[in-house]
């Protein structure tokens, strides 16, 4: 590998007390965190929540209304995006349509008045690295959506950029590209070692690629942490309930403590918290909402759970080598997630155990974890 | 760049040298579409003894409207000295029905070629189409014969057949390609509970056509009252609109010319397409962006 | 049964018989009119017709003679020459001001209000207010002299070398308005994010407007050059009014050799072979791109994807 792509290059990111706002619409409320050096972090939420204007703001193409961007050692808050040393690959592409590939790979560089000895090396390089190399001469709509999008991406590593932004690149392939895409990108990253910022609303794009993931809801971070944490310890009820699908069982009801134990009385049934790491390290009593993970439901007995029950089966949704079996916890639907070739989902009742180590507890009122 | 300010919130705006060359152009652009406008005007309101020694430019000092009077009910055209007001009349008398006629035709036209694909339908819009591009010289002569022997020569149904003959092309242009966007399943449902052709018109298409109808109607008026080669021809010598009158107003003058009574002529002229132009401004560029870039 | 429409019960053909009943009208214009009448003035261009239509074929010799007239002969260099400044020079103007436009301007409504209004006009209007701005005694010649350069020249019309240039003048004031509309709605239609991608390159604006934009809004250009150019070739209002034809010959064009040979030469057989003329340059001018493109984008489909 050519050394002018070199993982020296990467530069992290700092967002500072940054809030955007037009107006009286608040777009995202103060926000404030790190980004490392050649981390691969994934802004994830649903539509709205700010993440792309986050990006935008990252980027340059959008002004702060408040606070600091820095990138690398430089305070780049009021400089133009080709200032910033960044590269972006957009959800349409964005493609010069009339110019060949090589065109566009060389289009910023050319304009730009580099050297053209550099601009061929780097848009053969590029090329290699996206396995483009035989399509230099296409143009945009002589191309398929995944060689496409490489072509975008390829856009921005000419750039030899620190730190590359993605806004949703997946998002308008369908799913068997997106699966193909998505493992290029993770080698890519390995391969190059930038820091990347990835936009999407898919948490599957988002558990599989990330270093670390930032849940934005309503224009706060909801919660960042890598894959595992956001997946094992959601940190409010909001991000347990985004992250996993299918999604998270909850249940209404009360963590009642007598002594150094704890239990959660819900409708209908209780589970002794023993094993369940509160986050205060003491078990707090009060109304709570118990979250139960449909994977996380026991239909192997084992016997060592210390909560057991049975219930009806109310119904089976079959997903190819997965089953979906609809069952009650006390008064509560509890939805279980088993495997098809088990063949639960010819029988009509159900003994299942709940280890209430693998269980979330949340604050009824502020949705906080316990 | 201000080395104390620390960058932090919105970037400052500054006004760069190239906005402000911006605005200059497009200043200077405005006073160059605008200038002929403004020299007409300002003539029309002068004595012919301040067009002879002043400036063309500068403001009347003392502002008249004789010429005016002269224009509208004394200008010579060849002989007959009405003024142009007889062609005010008759460029209504032209335009109004050489604007409904055309428009419901063209609607007629649209809706039939967009949903009732008949056999032959596609080669009837595109030989429409192509005589568009077909200069009018070409048809001049058989349409002058064909008029003659109907009797239609000179007459004013005459002048508005022609007027709705050649613009069916641009009228079942846009109405076509506005019903082309338009759901087929309305249309299905409609025919599924018992509509027929006029029925489905009516009461379905016609109702949800109004901004298609809108520049449609201003286009054609537009285009009608301006014409002048057909009107000179078929229109007959008193039904001559005032783009014909105008014309002979001016190219017929000997000795020196009336220039403010041509100014204010011409003015007079132009002042029907301009307030519709005025009137109307939104629709008409969102239809030529619609309409005519379909095409 | 109850209810069901008769007309669904009918056959496909007599279904659709209302339609075709109701664009009769067209139907009948087409053919008659256009067909017949487009036939009927190119046989007469093959007959020796004067005042009258005769059918006495004497095949070529009219277009000889047309094109052995001096007059026919400046007409169709009047109008080449005309219509290349004129489409050039509006396309030019007109992609500009789009462009200008577009740059997110306060009173953006405006100013294309007043580039728009003049395209309302007649020709006939347009003719007489440019004549009377190049007349050198009292028009813009005399006015800047007036303020003291007295070395100005601006009469135009009143020269041979240089009367066609006031008529595409003229016309440019008169019609950059309309192309400027379709082009800006063309840039409109530019995909924000390529505007974005341009940022990130760090590509100058004005570069993307000249390297990158028109190549996207071609079909819009297309679409401006071809009326633009529909308006060039018919040119004749806008003639009659300002030059009438000269000074002398030098601004004759063809469709007014078509019309004096109609209504004051009384020659037919001139007129109508002219016609036929200035039919098969427009089939050219439209027809040669038409066939371009459609070459073009069936080797596309053939060499294209995989």
């Amino acid at each position: 590998m050519d050394n002018t792509l070199k993982k020296g290059k990467a530069k992290g990111v700092s967002v500072r007390k940054v809030r955007v706002s037009y107006g009286a619409v608040h777009v995202i409320r103060e926000l404030d965190f790190e980004i490392a050096r050649g981390e691969f972090i994934v802004l994830l939420g649903a539509s709205g929540c700010g993440k792309s204007t986050l990006l935008s703001v990252i980027a340059g193409l959008r002004d702060v209304s408040g606070g600091q961007i820095w990138i690398g050692d430089e305070n780049v808050t009021w400089h133009e995006p080709k200032d910033r040393d960044i590269g972006m690959v957009f959800q349409s592409y964005a493609l010069y349509p009339q110019m060949t590939v090589r065109g566009n790979l060389s289009f910023g560089l050319r304009m730009t008045g580099a050297d053209k000895a550099v601009i061929d090396k780097r848009v053969a390089e590029a090329a290699e690295i996206l396995q483009l190399t035989g399509l230099l001469e296409r143009k945009p709509r002589q191309l398929s959506g995944g060689q496409r999008q490489r072509v975008a991406i390829g856009r921005a590593l000419v750039r030899h950029a620190g730190v590359f932004l993605f806004d949703e690149p997946l998002s308008n392939l369908d799913a068997k590209l997106r699966t193909e895409l998505r493992g290029e990108l993770k080698r890519l990253h390995k391969q190059l070692g930038t820091t990347m910022i990835f936009v999407t609303h898919d948490q599957i794009e988002a558990l599989t690629l990330a270093d670390r993931i930032a849940v934005m809801e309503g224009g706060v971070i909801r919660q960042i942490g890598t894959p595992k944490e956001i997946y094992r310890h959601p940190q409010n009820r909001f991000v347990a309930g985004f992250i996993g699908s299918p999604g998270m069982n909850f249940f209404d009801g009360e963590v009642q403590v007598r002594g150094a134990e704890a239990r959660f009385s819900g409708r209908g049934f209780e589970l002794a918290l023993t094993g369940y790491d509160f986050a205060t390290g003491t078990p707090t009593p009060g109304k709570a909402v118990l979250g139960v993970r449909p994977e996380h439901v026991g239909t192997r007995l084992t016997g060592q759970s210390p909560f057991q029950a049975s219930s009806p089966i109310l119904s089976a949704e079959t997903m190819g080598a997965e089953t979906l079996l609809w069952a009650r916890l006390g008064e509560d639907p509890l939805s279980i997630r088993v495997d098809t070739l088990q063949g639960l989902d010819e029988v009509s009742r159900i003994t299942f155990e709940i280890d209430p180590a693998l269980v979330s507890l949340f604050d009824a009122q502020t949705g906080q974890r316990l | 760049m201000n080395h104390a300010a620390i960058p932090e919130g919105p970037k400052p705006r500054q006004i760069s040298a190239s906005r402000i060359a911006i605005y200059v152009f497009l200043g200077l652009s405005a006073v160059f579409f605008l200038l002929p406008v403004y020299v007409m005007i300002i003539t029309s309101l002068k004595p012919m003894a301040e067009i002879r020694t002043g400036n063309l430019f500068a403001f009347p000092k003392e502002i008249t409207l004789d010429a005016w009077a002269k224009a509208w009910s004394g200008a010579c055209t060849g002989r007959v000295c009405e003024g142009i007001r007889p062609g005010m009349l008759n460029s209504f008398k032209i335009a109004i029905p050489g604007t409904l006629f055309p428009v419901i035709v063209g609607a007629i036209n649209g809706y039939a070629l967009s949903f009732w694909r008949f056999r032959g339908a596609n080669l009837v819009f595109t030989m429409l189409l192509v005589s568009t591009f077909v200069p009018i010289q070409v048809f001049i002569f058989p349409l002058v014969r064909m008029m003659t022997a109907t009797g239609l020569y000179g007459t004013l149904p005459g002048i508005i057949l022609i007027h709705t003959g050649f613009t069916l092309p641009l009228t079942t242009l846009l109405f076509r390609n506005f019903y082309a966007s338009v759901p087929e399943e309305m249309f299905s449902a409609a025919r599924i509970d018992g509509g027929g052709f006029w029925s489905i018109f009516t009461y379905v298409l016609l109702p949800i056509s109004t901004p298609i109808v809108i520049v449609a109607v201003i286009l054609q008026f537009t285009g009608s009252w301006n014409d002048y080669l057909f009107a000179l021809i078929f229109a007959g010598r008193e039904n001559q609109p005032m783009t014909v009158l105008l014309t002979s107003i001016v190219t017929s003058q000997y000795g020196e010319k009336e220039y403010n009574m041509n100014m204010a002529a011409t003015m007079l002229a132009a002042m029907v397409p301009l307030i519709v132009y005025f009137a109307s401004g939104r629709w008409f560029v969102r239809g030529i962006s619609d309409g005519a870039l379909k095409g | 049964m109850p209810g069901w429409n008769n007309a669904m019960a009918l056959p496909v053909s007599l279904r659709r018989l209302p339609a075709v009943i109701a664009m009769t009208p067209t139907i009948f214009f087409v053919v008659v009119v256009l067909c017949f009448g487009l036939l009927w003035t190119v046989w007469t261009s093959f007959t020796s017709s004067k005042l009258l239509p005769n059918n006495d074929f004497i095949g070529l010799e009219q277009y000889v003679r047309l094109f052995g007239s001096d007059l026919w002969q400046v007409a169709v260099v009047n109008v080449a020459v005309f219509g290349l400044l004129f489409i050039g020079g509006c396309l030019a103007l007109g992609y500009v001001l789009a462009v200008l436009l577009d740059q997110n301007i306060r009173f953006e409504d405006g100013f294309r209000t007043i580039f728009l209004m003049s395209a309302s006009l007649s020709f006939v209007v347009t003719g007489i207010v440019w004549q009377w701005l190049f007349d050198p005694t009292f028009g813009i010649q005399a006015a800047v002299r007036d303020w003291g350069f007295s070395g100005f020249r601006f009469d135009w019309l009143t020269r041979k070398e240089t009367a066609i240039y006031a008529l595409v003048g003229a016309g440019v004031w008169q019609a950059t308005g309309l192309g400027m509309v379709i082009m800006l709605a063309g840039l409109r239609g530019v995909d924000q994010d390529i505007w974005n991608a341009t940022r990130v390159d760090g590509v100058a604006r004005w570069r993307v407007y000249v390297y990158v934009i028109p190549a996207m809004i071609r079909p819009m250009i297309a679409t401006a050059a071809v009326l633009l150019s529909l308006t060039a070739i018919k040119i004749y209002d806008l003639v009659v009014v300002m030059t009438g034809g000269g000074p002398g010959i030098s601004t004759e064009v063809p469709a007014k050799y078509v019309m004096d040979m109609l209504f004051q030469r009384s020659n037919l057989g001139q007129a109508t072979s002219a016609a036929t003329i200035m039919l098969l340059a427009i089939s050219l001018l439209v027809g040669l791109p038409w066939v371009i493109v459609r070459l073009r984008q069936s080797r596309s489909a053939r060499g294209g994807s995989e």
